[in-house]
């Protein structure tokens, strides 16, 4: 097991999150809010009044995170934040396998690719028992598809 | 060895399991399995019971199940748009009000026009009036008017158009505005005229009912073009000489392109429905009015009211 | 007269015939509530159109039963699988978990559990006995003052932000902002909708919950799961304490039932708020008045009892303005409203008149369920606990298919999955850096109401801001809120240790 592991410094950490969210304040309060909401004339508040004043405040708060990372700086006993490779890796995998498993219940029935999904998950969690992992995936998706459909009349894919 | 074991399994199911996608459904009368009828609004409130009760009584002449599935969101538009996309083989059938068909169009960008559906009928109406709170010092729409005309202006409450048309026409008989206040929640608008925070509202039907029948809230004219069952000596708005009536329907439509014969198979089937008594009880008690039309009936409504509200919209927005 | 019919009431109800849709309905929604993306409301929406061939009193009781368990229900699956069944549960989330985390995950439950029935029975009686006056004094609450009663709310935010305030109200803004996405309340017009249809109707809350709380949990802990491979994905409890709720526990929790209970009336009798909101509220209130608020979050019996009894207390007193006024507390009480309907009754002032029998029957029920309730789980708690012992492996996967199903089923929506997803990473990474994810779902809820209620009061008011000075219930949450205000800061200046930054 590798133990590389990603490391951040808090005060660093603050620094980025100050930064970020000061440019997304921004970008919320020039660009997203005037091209998702209409102006309304002579209105006030308008329906970008309370979005804008939000943005603001998220402005001011993220120069306040920023200034408290600043300041942090050189503080002997901080908090650092690790995640190891291990974690990362599992955490995106996960993530792809819900994100393939979503598009797939597109195109295909609900029963195979639950199935799927549940064996490839458990398998990365890994569980290795044969018969622990057929059992699950040969019972789990049916009985949950009859559940919802039957008793609670929902249409699956 | 095992990974390899495991991957062929699981490939081997998903075919298997995939392979009734592939199939082409068993060719047989119509229908041979289940309908499936799409509710654009949330379980339990009026229209879906509405719905529900249709359909139960419709399965008995299809001789099949109906099921339903609610879809919601957009303000019943969603649920229109899936049933566009909806294969039509006529086994996905789906409630289709009046109000997103005709007039939230011309306010969301939405993905249909009244041309991607079939008519299959209309089986309720909407009921709407003019209420205010029982201390109110109004008692006609003349005294609303007046009261109007002094101040200048005026505030109503409604929950969603076609209702401020309503009232801005009244406005305009007498030169006077009408400031729509929009609530979202019928809830919130039935409190805030109990409390009396606000003074007059263009309600629906269905849901203000109880209000007026317990003495709670007075109507003071009926918006639509009958009178309504709780209150028949309240008079509608066009008796009393404003030419203003608010038509909204309930229908059923099927995606467009479907088989001539499954179109009328669908459609004799509701008529028959619609005789039901259970059905027509659970609409009595939850406050919608009893009608039918045909589906070419309902059709014809449709796409005249489409053409309607786009003037009404583009009217105001100058 | 009252105390006779309510005993009219209670035989009633204690019939077998009766008596079995009381249980029924306490069974539903136990399931549906601990099943993630199957809320309360949703059970009390699909077995109402069953009701229309059984007697009013049946229907109400079973529907009534089914809300009151599914409220609790949700926090089952809070405290095992850090999965929010019900929005109501959300509050129940951090410290249930944690302390299952601890081994202490059949405490946790009987925590949840007696708090529930207390809050329940508290409204019921308060139901009971003083609706009528309550529903009429909350009538006085109008979008002003709702207003400033949001406002009084929000500063909750700065009170769960816990060590660092700025992160907290960052946190807090993100909520409010994505309570905006919608349609305007004013204009109708959309507001961040990206041109996604289905976003014009908002992001559901549960949607929020579901990927911000548990699916970003589960992506937490996938990094590990792989080590700790066969062993149970919960400890099991080191002592018999563990698994009992000891009188230690309920010398800390009772009085938070008192108050929670309290609160959770009140914003149940104010149409409009609802159990997401309560528990909130009572979580709040709980951990403003502990000795030590610095365990909250990790595994404290009161932010339990404090949550539990707000969001349940809630399920009766929804039914104060519904019984009194026929309007509905919130959206549970308003799909209440559909099943009296389908009986041909009218709730409101008239239901006293027309058959007030039911009315009795219907309270005798209520205060009746939280004993069944209490049963039922008490017999079968060991069953549902029974997950905890599962391998991590096996209930990961199978938490992400639940996910993934539940938030499907609400709105039979696909896209809705894709929001969870989205929020899955949102609520990772910031819980990951620390920020309270707190702040951000309480920032969502208030964020609709608040600008709703502001922007109508001004409407009203033709434009003055003054309406929001005008009556005694604004000025008396104005002095509320300053008062919250001064005690949070003044709380964090004496803490400075535990604070962080700003």
């Amino acid at each position: 097991m590798s133990s590389k592991e990603s490391q951040l410094k808090e005060s660093r950490m603050e620094q980025l999150a100050g930064v970020f969210f000061a440019l997304l304040s921004l970008l919320l309060y020039f660009v997203i809010i005037p091209w998702q909401i209409e102006s309304v004339r002579g209105a006030h508040p308008s329906p970008r009044s309370f979005p804008e004043v939000i943005a603001a405040l998220l402005f001011v708060l993220a120069i306040c995170l920023f200034i408290s990372g600043w300041c942090k700086r050189s503080r002997p006993n901080q908090k650092i934040f690790r995640m190891s490779q291990e974690e990362i890796r599992q955490s995106i995998i996960t993530f792809l396998v819900m994100t393939g498993y979503t598009l797939l219940l597109y195109v295909l029935p609900y029963i195979p690719v639950t199935m799927a999904a549940l064996g490839v998950l458990m398998w990365i969690y890994g569980q290795r028992k044969w018969w622990k992992l057929s059992l699950a995936m040969l019972i789990l998706p049916p009985s949950i598809y009859m559940a919802f459909t039957s008793l609670l009349k929902l249409r699956l894919p | 060895m095992k990974v390899k074991r495991f991957v062929v399994l699981s490939l081997v199911l998903l075919t298997l399991f995939a392979l009734p996608v592939f199939c082409t459904s068993a060719s047989g009368a119509y229908p041979d399995h289940a309908v499936t009828m799409i509710v654009n609004y949330s379980a339990g409130g009026g229209t879906d019971l509405a719905a529900r009760a249709l359909a139960d009584a419709a399965s008995k002449h299809l001789k099949e199940a109906i099921g339903i599935t609610n879809v919601t969101g957009g303000s019943g538009t969603v649920g229109i748009a899936q049933l566009k996309n909806s294969k039509n083989d006529g086994y996905t059938i789906g409630v289709a009000t009046l109000a997103p068909l005709a007039i939230v169009p011309w306010q969301l960008k939405v993905p249909y026009t009244p041309e991607d559906f079939e008519y299959l009928c209309a089986f309720g109406q909407y009921g709407y009036g003019l209420v205010v709170n029982s201390d109110s010092p109004y008692n006609s729409v003349e005294d609303v008017l007046q009261a109007a005309k002094k101040a200048g202006k005026m505030n109503f409450g409604a929950t969603g158009y076609p209702q401020p048309f309503a009232m801005e026409a009244l406005g305009k008989s007498v030169g006077v505005e009408f400031i729509y206040v929009n609530y979202a929640d019928t809830a919130a608008l039935i409190t805030d005229i109990l409390g009396g925070f606000i003074e007059v509202a263009l309600c629906d039907q269905a849901s203000f009912t109880s209000y007026v029948k317990s003495g709670q809230m007075k109507l003071l004219a009926s918006a639509t073009d009958k009178r309504w069952d709780s209150a028949p000596d309240v008079a509608t708005l066009q008796e009393l000489g404003y030419d203003v009536a608010l038509l909204s329907y309930m229908g059923l439509c099927a995606p467009a392109g479907l088989d001539p014969a499954v179109l009328q198979t669908l459609r004799d089937a509701f008529a028959a429905a619609s005789e039901n008594e259970v059905y027509k009880e659970i609409l009595v008690r939850s406050n919608l009015v009893y009608t039918y039309l045909p589906g070419e009936d309902y059709k014809k409504m449709v796409y005249e009211k489409y053409e309607e509200y786009k003037n009404l919209f583009s009217e105001r927005k100058q | 007269m009252v105390w006779s019919m309510l005993l009219d009431g209670f035989a009633t109800v204690s019939m077998p015939e009766n008596f079995i849709y009381l249980f029924g309905g306490i069974v539903i929604g136990l399931v549906m509530g601990a099943i993630p993306g199957l809320t309360a409301t949703m059970a009390i929406a699909l077995i109402i159109p069953m009701t229309y061939y059984i007697t009013p009193t049946q229907s109400l009781i079973m529907l009534l039963a089914a809300y009151n368990a599914g409220t609790f229900g949700g926090s089952m699956s809070a405290i095992l699988i850090a999965t929010p069944g019900t929005p109501a549960a959300a509050a129940t989330v951090a410290d249930g978990f944690a302390l299952a985390k601890q081994g202490k995950a059949v405490k946790a439950i009987k925590a949840a559990l007696l708090a529930s029935c207390f809050g329940c029975l508290f409204s019921s009686f308060v139901l009971t006995l003083i609706a009528q006056p309550i529903a009429r004094y909350a009538l006085k609450f109008g979008p002003a003052e709702y207003t400033v009663l949001m406002v009084f709310s929000l500063t909750i935010i700065a009170s769960a932000a816990g060590r660092s305030l700025t992160k907290g109200l960052i946190g807090g803004c993100l909520g409010l902002l994505f309570g905006c996405v919608g349609m305007d309340a004013v204009y109708t017009t959309p507001r961040f909708t990206f041109g996604v249809l289905k976003l014009s109707s908002g992001i559901d809350l549960m949607v929020l919950l579901i990927g911000a709380l548990a699916f970003s949990e589960v992506l937490k802990q996938a990094g590990h799961v792989r080590q700790a491979q066969n062993r149970p994905h919960l400890p099991a409890p080191a002592c018999k304490e563990d698994s009992q709720f000891t009188r230690d526990d309920l010398k800390l929790s009772w009085k938070h039932w008192l108050r929670s209970s309290v609160i959770g009336c009140v914003i149940g009798a104010l149409p409009g708020l609802g159990p997401a909101l309560a528990c909130w509220v009572g979580y709040d209130a709980a951990k403003r008045s502990a000795k030590h608020p610095e365990l909250f979050g990790k595994g404290a019996v009161e932010g339990i009892a404090g949550a539990e009894s707000a969001n349940n207390a809630v399920c009766g007193a929804n039914m104060i303005p519904l019984l009194s006024l026929g309007v509905p507390g919130d959206t549970g009480a308003a799909v209440l409203i559909g099943a009296f309907l389908v009986q041909g009754l009218t709730p409101g002032p008239l239901i006293f008149a027309e058959s007030p029998q039911t009315v009795y029957n219907v309270y005798a029920g209520l205060i009746l369920c939280n004993f069944v309730l209490f049963g039922v789980v008490w017999f079968t708690y060991r069953f549902f606990a029974a997950v905890a012992r599962l391998e991590g492996s096996l209930i990961y996967p199978a938490v992400c298919v639940f996910c993934l199903i539940g938030v499907y089923a609400l709105n039979s929506s696909l896209t809705d999955v894709w929001i969870m997803l989205f929020f899955a990473v949102v609520g990772f990474v910031l819980s990951r850096l620390e920020f309270p994810t707190v702040t951000m779902l309480i920032g969502f809820i208030l964020s609709p109401i608040f600008e709703r209620n502001a922007r109508r009061a001004l409407q009203l008011s033709f434009g003055d801001y003054g309406v929001f000075f005008r009556s005694p219930l604004c000025w008396a949450f104005w002095v509320i809120t300053v008062i919250s205000l001064v005690t949070i800061l003044w709380g964090k200046r004496k803490n400075r240790e535990l604070q962080d930054g700003l």
